[in-house]
């Protein structure tokens, strides 16, 4: 496996221990939009948990504090605890209506503009593994922000981008392939 | 495709919200109240800990600062027991309520007590109580006591000497009544004056009456020898006055004794002289008001540090509960977090 290099600069958010809530939505919405497209693999579903997220953020914007963190660390954990609970709740619903065994469908272009080997390949990925590749390939955070979000140390952050990396490789090859 | 072409095709195509969605999210951050100009700021759990226990820490040390300047003015009860131990000795050396003539140090001529009267037979006793310096002045004391009583005529009763720490000696001496004043007076130079106490009981009406009674008896002596005299006495007469006449020697006898005993009695005073050792040795110096706040504020500190022994016994194993339920229902739902996430 090659080696991976970041070349583009990871975005800071060194205006937001001064920037209003409206600022930082704006300034993130597509971070967080794009995780939780990556981990829901539903562009609706991914659309509401956004906007769950930025309502919850609203309510616990004044406990905010920039120099435990970016606006932007602080909105994809609560996007990431945000699609968690949802998670959580539809797993109970279906073992209540007992349908676990039937996977919903989701659609296959779930990012518009990937190749279709990359999209099937990343819809094999399992949900916590794309998690890491949004969160460090898409969103480009680094290593400490990306172990911050998920609430690991950055050497598991390393080790699941990695791997992810490395299934999501072999996949497109397999893919490639037939 | 590698892993580098794999990353520049996921970094190429980044998913975007769309207008939908952005229109909903300015529509919420719209609701945001206008922020305040100040807030206090949040601190940290670990920020707030090392803030929170030094300044803990220094409110019970400036309560008990406080408290100890407070309480300071008071003399702490175990000296002023021991102070208040040597009850006379400590008036002494301070001298603010003993009368004039018992104050530490008086002077001989200080020593007024009330002389015996001149003619009349009177039972005068003294009791002195004196301090020295120490073991060797009272040893001194003890001998130029003894000294100054034969010097006036008199004697020595009893002497007891005792020494350890301190030292006492217990003196009962006998003074001619005429040499009593004088004798008072030396003595008192001894050392420094405790207490004293002076008891003078007529005994004039004693030797008068003992004195009658002889007088009495004399003239009885003389009537009954003068009948014994006369030759017409029968035998049993005679020796019925024989009879009187020795009775009345023997009283006669009896009455001159209790006449000396009681003359006696009047010629020598007894002065019952006791000698202690100071103690300040052992009184312990008054604390200023710095050490006072100290040792108080020490003692505060001891009951808070009980407080907090107490309180952290307590609550710790309650916290280490409460520590491990929080870190297993964490763990839990990290397990959970991972199954949710390992589906596709």
């Amino acid at each position: 496996m090659e080696a991976i290099t970041l070349t583009r600069p990871v975005r800071t958010s060194t205006a937001a221990a001064n920037s209003t809530f409206a600022d930082a939505a704006e300034r993130h919405l597509d971070d967080v939009f794009g995780y939780l497209l990556y981990l829901t693999r539903d562009r609706a579903l991914a659309d509401d948990l956004s906007g769950a997220t930025f309502e919850k953020a609203l309510r616990q914007w004044s406990r905010f504090d920039a120099r435990r963190g970016t606006a932007r660390t602080w909105l994809l954990g609560i996007a990431r605890t945000t699609a968690l609970d949802w998670f959580r709740s539809e797993s109970r619903r279906k073992k209540r209506e007992q349908a676990a065994a039937e996977p919903e469908a989701h659609a296959a272009d779930f990012v518009e503009g990937l190749s279709p080997a990359l999209q099937t390949a990343l819809a094999t990925l399992s949900a916590g593994e794309r998690e890491v590749l949004a969160l460090r390939i898409v969103i480009e955070l680094d290593g400490g922000q990306t172990a911050r979000v998920l609430g690991i140390s950055p050497t598991a952050v390393s080790t699941r981008l990695s791997r992810a990396l490395t299934k999501l490789e072999e996949k497109v090859r397999d893919d490639d392939f037939r | 495709m590698t892993s580098a072409e794999l990353i520049t095709e996921l970094q190429a195509v980044r998913p975007l919200a769309d207008g939908a969605l952005r229109d909903r999210v300015r529509a919420i951050a719209a609701t945001e109240a206008a922020p305040r100009a100040w807030r206090l700021p949040r601190p940290s759990l670990r920020r707030f800990t090392l803030v929170a226990f030094p300044a803990t820490a220094v409110i019970l040390l400036g309560l008990a600062g406080i408290a100890g300047l407070l309480d300071s003015g008071s003399t702490p009860p175990a000296i002023e027991a021991v102070r208040g131990g040597a009850g006379p000795l400590t008036q002494s050396s301070t001298g603010a309520q003993l009368a004039p003539e018992l104050k530490a140090g008086a002077s001989a001529a200080d020593t007024a007590t009330p002389p015996p009267t001149p003619g009349r037979a009177q039972r005068y006793s003294a009791q002195l109580t004196l301090s020295v310096k120490d073991i060797d002045a009272l040893s001194s004391a003890t001998q130029q006591a003894q000294r100054i009583t034969r010097d006036l005529g008199g004697y020595i009763v009893t002497v007891s000497y005792a020494t350890s720490d301190t030292g006492s000696s217990s003196l009962t001496l006998k003074v001619p009544a005429a040499n009593v004043q004088d004798a008072i007076v030396r003595l008192t130079g001894l050392g420094k004056i405790v207490s004293q106490q002076v008891q003078i009981d007529d005994l004039q009406g004693q030797v008068d009456e003992l004195t009658r009674r002889e007088t009495a008896l004399r003239a009885q002596i003389a009537v009954l020898s003068a009948r014994l005299a006369a030759t017409d006495l029968d035998a049993a007469t005679r020796a019925t006055i024989e009879a009187r006449r020795d009775a009345a020697r023997s009283e006669l006898g009896k009455t001159r004794v209790a006449r000396a005993q009681v003359n006696a009695e009047a010629r020598y005073a007894t002065i019952q002289l006791n000698l202690q050792t100071q103690q300040s040795s052992v009184v312990p110096a008054v604390p200023s008001r710095w050490d006072n706040a100290v040792d108080r504020a020490v003692e505060i500190l001891a009951v808070e540090a009980m407080v907090v022994l107490y309180a952290l016994v307590i609550v710790c194993p309650l916290a280490l509960l409460a520590l491990l339920a929080w870190f297993g229902r964490r763990g839990l739902r990290r397990r959970q977090d991972e199954q949710l996430l390992s589906a596709p």
